[in-house]
């Protein structure tokens, strides 16, 4: 009976840590990523226009509720935001 | 938009009054903004150099935010193209000074115009930060990594073109959150170069 006890607190103990530190407070949460990119093919001061704009929405949870945050990137910028996450990944990476 | 007229050719005329091509080209480059024929300090401005009323001088200030802005929205990028757009009679040499004028400022407004242009608030600048969490009130020892990540924003406003708003969010992923961002964002890549390469 002790051996058995002994075998279910090592199963349930990985996931009740997991659990517990998925309880662990998070400050403006990304919850989700929404994207689109398209051409902008004129404006009211340029008839003819060809560039190419990237915008994200980003879900974030505030308390109980959540924000949808939205901005446009140029493609330049879409390409340092990509640089820079994965040097985030591999920094974050460093740590496992 | 405005159509090009008679009218604003004939503003034109005032033009030969002022005392240096420089101030040609001043002019032009002040009449540019949107808003500008009615700011008062740049009517006055121009009433004095030109020595005209200022009635007169809004008049030639119009006339030359019209036919930039013509030039700007057609993308006419040969002198043949501005040219035509004078009336026969017109002063040769005050034609020639214009087309030149409009010419070498044309590269900058476009850039400006496209600079300007109506959208979802502009990502300014990004920075982010890896923290590791090492305790909380429901774990007392941890070593959780956390990526935090801060993006300034920038919303152009039209209607108050020198009160840019800036606002910021920081945002905090998880590293699951960050793998399936990077997905998300290698496939946004994936599709850019297909675009790209067609």
């Amino acid at each position: 009976l002790n051996i058995m006890s002994l075998m279910k607190k090592q199963v349930h103990y990985p996931m009740l840590a997991r659990l517990a530190v998925g309880q662990t407070l998070m400050v403006n949460q990304l919850v989700d990523m929404e994207w689109k990119f398209g051409v902008t093919v004129g404006t009211s001061e340029l008839q003819k226009v060809g560039n190419i704009f990237l915008q994200l929405k980003l879900v974030i949870r505030k308390g109980n509720s959540t924000e949808n945050v939205y901005m446009e990137l140029t493609l330049p910028q879409f390409y340092n935001f990509l640089h820079e996450m994965e040097r985030a990944k591999a920094s974050i990476d460093c740590f496992s | 938009m405005a159509v090009l007229t008679e009218e604003h050719f004939s503003a034109f005329q005032m033009l030969l009054k002022a005392p240096s091509k420089d101030a040609v080209r001043q002019l032009c480059k002040d009449s540019f903004p949107s808003g500008a024929p009615e700011s008062r300090q740049l009517i006055e401005r121009a009433a004095a150099t030109l020595s005209v009323s200022a009635g007169e001088a809004q008049r030639l200030l119009l006339a030359l935010h019209t036919l930039s802005h013509h030039i700007l929205f057609h993308s006419l990028v040969a002198p043949e193209q501005i040219l035509a757009l004078f009336p026969e009679a017109f002063h040769p040499s005050l034609k020639n000074l214009l087309t030149k004028i409009l010419l070498e400022q044309s590269p900058t407004w476009r850039s400006e115009a496209l600079a300007n242009q109506i959208s979802l608030p502009r990502l300014l600048e990004m920075d982010w930060r890896v923290d590791m969490k090492t305790a909380s009130d429901s774990v007392s020892r941890m070593a959780v990594p956390t990526c935090l990540v801060h993006m300034k924003q920038v919303q152009h406003s039209q209607a108050t073109p020198t009160l840019d708003s800036l606002s910021s969010v920081t945002v905090e992923l998880s590293r699951e959150t960050l793998d399936t961002m990077l997905d998300g964002l290698g496939r946004i890549r994936d599709q850019l170069s297909v675009v790209a390469g067609k």
